[in-house]
Formats: structure tokens, C-alpha cells, sequence
């Protein structure tokens, strides 16, 4: 049975949980931050920037070491709240608990409650209808008139609107995205010449991967102190994207080519993950697309090789030339 | 262990690198375990004997310079050209791509006796074993070149984009903004300073090795940039790098038009 939550008391009911939880949620410069008033969040429109830093902060320290003693350090245990997450960036927590396991990531999982919202004005680049998303949530807020209806995913979320009344109806609705998948079955496709189009407009900057809500690759480094008897041990985000990511010592990097590190990318989180476990690694949130710079759209690579959309007249010069 | 025999010398430029090193609180710490003998901004420079590790920053601007890096190199095992300057060529060299009479009666309007040469990076006169460019030089990658001389571990230079990081930092794209930046075509490792203050990346770190210059212009080209608003912002630090970057990549051909 769904709760009910008028609009207008949607900030008092978030003031009352930041009494005993650190509530984080979308803000205006297109992030998700903590915040101390209920009033600055914007639940309008998707993040820029997924939530992922939530779970794995950037540069997070996993051990100190003090001369010759190793202490491990332990996360923050903060009891949190991430609010206004959208079907995307659910599914991606899903993802990255599959991937993770990590006592860091753990922790700071356990002690997260996942309050999600319906996602009523997807944009442009949202495709998450073509990924085969699942329900995954502690509560999920849909909005209906002055109303939210709130579905209850676990026994965390129902204590948090215990004392909510009961709706009268229940409100279920369906994401309305304009862009699509609908075939991504790619394998065969792998040595088209279509993907050079892509990777030659490919900077390798690698914002793709770091706003990816389910990219969690890491370098992990040490840092010294200034005596050289202390040092830190971190973990930063990593980027397939890279010529780096695959350098072994020596100098030899395994993908070498832009092009093998863009189909790395798309493939990942297409083929390679999938028949792992069964899922698609993508959550359709369109970040890589609405992030990448010259705006390269692997969605529409996909749909031309799949036949799903008329080659336009350049591309079919391109891919032609089959190998 | 022995201490490692250190200097630090400047050809033509501001002593902003020195004082970098200067400012340093780790790095006075760290110099305990050098054996500093030459830094013109702490103490006259009498020491006639060799060292292991030299720092020079500056641009070479004349022929004192260029005498004054072969006596140098004579003198050290290792070499390490600090700041823009000395490992690209930095503000100085934007001089190579203006009219050089110009440029001199515009500086100079009243004199003659001055001979400046083209101004040119260190590696070009001397051999240079390790850069660690940037304007002013990071701070942290100074002490992580020292600790590395005093660990034994080899320096490893940083080659990915200014993007990485500045993308890491959840910055917005300034090139979604309009503004020319040449973020993705320049080498990282100063935590994209200038992009998360809101200002366009000049490439003061020089080139990226794996850069896809083509594209990056075709970028530009799509956003409306000019061939000449690509170039001024490349020469500012590091014209000459970039220059051989469009070099490799006969980048002259997608300019025009």
C-alpha cells in the first residue's frame, strides 16, 4: 500500500529525517550534495553528475601507514539519506553492489537509504525504457497533482513514513523517453568500420566514464608525508578512456587505439556485463551523451547497426567499408 | 645514505619557480635531506663542485644562457627543467610566431645593444632528464619528485588530459559553455586548476602525447572558433609544443576553413 505526502510538506518531512541522517540530494548546479535546507534542492531535472561519489569518494584513503605500522582506516559511518534519485541512478546502485565488494563500499552502503522520485521530465538523452530497469528502492515518491505518492521498497524506507497516512489509489507511472534502443544486440558488429566514425571524434577526455553512474574502475596510490616516514594509501577513479588505464610496466598498453577504448566502453556495459550477470551494465541516464564534449551518440551508432535507424548518407560512405 | 647534491639555477625568467619551491613548507622539510648547495633566492652561489640533481627554470633568451646550461650540464648527473618555461618555452616563446624586429623595437623602443636569441626550452640547448612543467610549477609534484630521488623510485610524469581531473572534480565543461579551453588536448596533473575557477585551460603543461588533435578542432570549428583564436590561446605557454603537435598531426589542412 503507497503512502501519501502533500507537496507542501515534502521540505518538513525531509527537516524532521535530517534529525538523524545526513540527507544528500539533487542541488542546482546539476550535483548531488549535503544539504541543510530542504529548500535548495532540485528535483526537476536530472544530475549532471551521478551520486556514485556518495559510495566511492574520490581519493578516499584505505590505509595509513605509520613507519613500519599499517592502520586501516574505516569510512565515516554517517546514517545518510540520498533523495531525489531517479530510476537510473536506482538501477546503478544495483550495479555497483553487484560489482563492489569492497569494506568501504559496504559500510558506506549499509548505512545509505535510497529515497527515490519518479523521473517526470526526462530529457533529450535519457534512454532508460531500452535498458530493462528494475524496481529498486526504499521508497519512491510519484508525483500526482498536490500529492506524492510514496511506494515502499523496504523495511528501512517503511519506517521512515510510518506515520504518513495510506493513499486512497495507487499510483504507478511509466518514464516516458523519447530516445531508444530497441535492438542492442551489437557482438557481431564489433569490427564495423561504423565505430571509427565515433572513435575519431572521441577526444578521450573520459568524461563518459566519470559521470557514468555504474563506471567504478580506481588507481589506487600512495601519497608520503614531507619526513618520508608516514604515507597515505588512495583510491581515485580510472578511466578505460585512458591510454594509461592499460599501460603495464614496461610502456605496453593493451588499448592502444582511441577506437578499442571507445568499444570497450560501449561494450562493457552492453555485451561483456550482461552475459556475466545477466543485465544490461547501462541504466540509460544519458550522462556519457549529455557530458562528452563533441557529443558522440554510441545510442545512434547502435540503432544504425542494428538497423533500427536509415544510415544518413555520410555514415553509410563510412561503414561501406566493411573489414 | 648520502645526501643527493642539489642546485637550482634560472636562465631568462621571473624566479616564480624558485619561489614556488621557496614557499613550500614540505619542501623546506624535505631539503633536510638534501644537500642544497646552490638556490640563488637563499644564498650566494660560490659551490664549484658537481651535483646529482640541478632544477633550472627559465627560458633560453640569449647566448649567456645557453654558456650557462653547457657549464651546467658539465656539472650534474641529472637535470630538471621546472615550470613552463624551461620544459616548453613558456610566455617567452610566444615570440617565435611574431615578427622578431616588431616584437624588439615594441619591448625596446630606445636601445639596440640588447641580443636576445629565439627564445627556446632548455631540452633544446641541453640534454634534460626530467620536466616538470606548469606556470607556477605544482607544489606537490615538486615534493613528489624529491621524495621519489629519496625513495629510489623512478618518477613517473603524468599523461592524462586536464579533463580527467577536471571532470573528477564534477566541474562543468567549459567548452559546453563556449569558451575555448584546451583542456583535452593538454597533459594533466595540476588537478585542472584553472578549469574549477572558472578559467579556460592555456595549456601550460604542454601537449598531450595521446591527444586526437583533429577532432578537438573540428570541435572548435563546429563552435564557431577561428584559426587564430585557437593559435593565441596555444602560444601562450606552450606554442612550440602544440606546434609540433599540429606538426605530427598536418593539422594546417582542417584549419583553413
Amino acid at each position: 500500500m503507497q503512502k501519501v505526502l502533500k507537496k507542501k510538506e515534502l521540505n518538513n518531512f525531509i527537516k524532521e529525517l535530517m534529525s538523524n541522517y545526513e540527507i544528500i540530494a539533487p542541488v542546482k548546479n546539476g550535483k548531488f550534495e549535503i544539504i541543510k535546507d530542504p529548500s535548495n534542492m532540485e528535483l526537476g531535472k536530472i544530475t549532471i553528475v551521478p551520486a556514485k561519489e556518495f559510495f566511492l569518494p574520490e581519493g578516499e584513503t584505505l590505509i595509513e601507514f605509520k613507519g613500519k605500522k599499517v592502520i586501516k582506516t574505516h569510512p565515516e559511518n554517517k546514517k545518510r539519506i540520498i533523495f531525489g534519485m531517479r530510476k537510473c541512478d536506482l538501477n546503478a546502485v544495483k550495479i555497483m553492489d553487484s560489482i563492489i565488494k569492497d569494506e568501504n563500499y559496504l559500510s558506506r552502503r549499509k548505512n545509505t537509504i535510497l529515497m527515490g522520485i519518479f523521473c517526470e521530465h526526462p530529457d533529450e538523452y535519457c534512454f532508460c525504457n531500452s535498458m530493462e530497469l528494475e524496481d529498486y528502492y526504499d521508497l519512491l515518491f510519484y508525483p500526482e497533482d498536490d500529492k506524492y505518492y510514496i511506494s515502499v521498497g523496504s523495511e528501512k524506507g517503511k519506517k521512515l513514513v510510518a506515520k504518513l497516512p495510506e493513499a486512497k489509489k495507487e499510483i504507478i507511472r511509466i518514464i516516458k523517453n523519447f530516445k531508444r534502443v530497441p535492438d542492442k544486440s551489437i557482438e557481431k558488429h564489433y569490427r564495423n568500420k561504423i565505430w571509427e566514425s565515433d572513435a575519431n571524434r572521441c577526444l578521450s577526455c573520459a568524461a563518459c566514464t566519470i559521470n557514468c553512474p555504474t563506471c567504478t574502475c580506481f588507481e589506487i596510490y600512495d601519497e608520503l608525508s614531507p619526513d618520508l616516514k608516514n604515507g597515505t594509501r588512495k583510491r581515485g577513479a580510472a578511466s578505460c578512456q585512458l591510454k594509461s588505464f592499460s599501460t603495464v610496466a614496461g610502456g605496453k598498453a593493451f588499448r592502444n587505439s582511441r577506437l578499442a577504448r571507445f568499444k570497450q566502453f560501449v561494450y562493457h556495459k552492453i555485451v561483456y556485463y550482461k552475459k556475466r550477470n545477466g543485465r544490461y551494465m547501462c541504466v540509460g541516464c544519458g550522462r556519457c551523451l549529455r557530458a562528452c564534449p563533441p557529443k558522440i551518440d554510441w545510442t545512434d551508432t547502435i540503432n544504425i547497426l542494428t538497423g533500427m535507424k536509415n544510415h544518413d548518407a555520410k555514415r553509410n560512405r563510412v561503414s561501406a567499408k566493411k573489414v | 645514505m648520502k645526501k643527493p647534491v642539489v642546485g637550482v639555477f634560472g636562465v631568462s625568467g621571473c624566479a616564480g619557480c624558485m619561489l614556488t619551491m621557496l614557499y613550500e613548507d614540505a619542501f623546506k622539510q624535505l631539503s633536510n635531506f638534501l644537500d642544497l648547495r646552490s638556490f640563488p633566492l637563499i644564498k650566494e652561489d660560490k659551490y664549484t663542485g658537481d651535483f646529482d640533481y640541478v632544477f633550472i627554470e627559465g627560458t633560453v633568451c640569449s647566448d649567456e644562457d645557453i654558456m650557462k646550461l653547457n657549464e651546467i650540464r658539465k656539472r650534474t648527473k641529472k637535470v630538471v627543467a621546472i615550470g613552463s618555461c624551461a620544459a616548453l618555452g613558456g610566455v617567452p616563446s610566444a615570440k617565435n610566431f611574431l615578427d622578431q624586429e616588431k616584437v624588439m623595437k615594441l619591448v625596446y623602443p630606445k636601445t639596440n645593444q640588447l641580443k636576445s636569441t629565439l627564445p627556446q626550452p632548455i631540452s633544446m640547448h641541453i640534454k634534460v632528464d626530467y620536466s616538470l612543467p606548469q606556470c607556477p610549477p605544482d607544489k606537490k609534484e615538486i615534493l613528489e619528485f624529491i621524495q621519489c630521488i629519496l625513495t629510489g623510485r623512478e618518477f613517473k610524469p603524468y599523461e592524462n588530459p586536464v579533463c580527467f581531473e577536471c571532470r573528477k572534480k564534477g566541474n562543468k565543461c567549459l567548452l559546453d559553455e563556449g569558451k575555448l579551453c584546451l583542456g583535452p588536448i593538454t597533459n594533466g596533473g595540476c588537478n585542472a586548476l584553472c578549469p574549477s575557477n572558472k578559467t579556460t585551460c592555456y595549456g601550460c603543461r604542454g601537449p598531450l602525447k595521446e591527444a586526437n588533435l583533429k577532432a578537438f578542432i573540428n570541435l572548435l570549428k563546429e563552435k564557431g572558433f577561428t584559426k587564430k583564436e585557437l593559435h593565441d590561446k596555444m602560444r601562450t605557454f606552450a606554442g612550440l609544443g602544440f606546434g609540433e603537435l599540429e606538426e605530427e598531426n598536418k593539422t594546417s589542412r582542417w584549419l583553413e576553413n
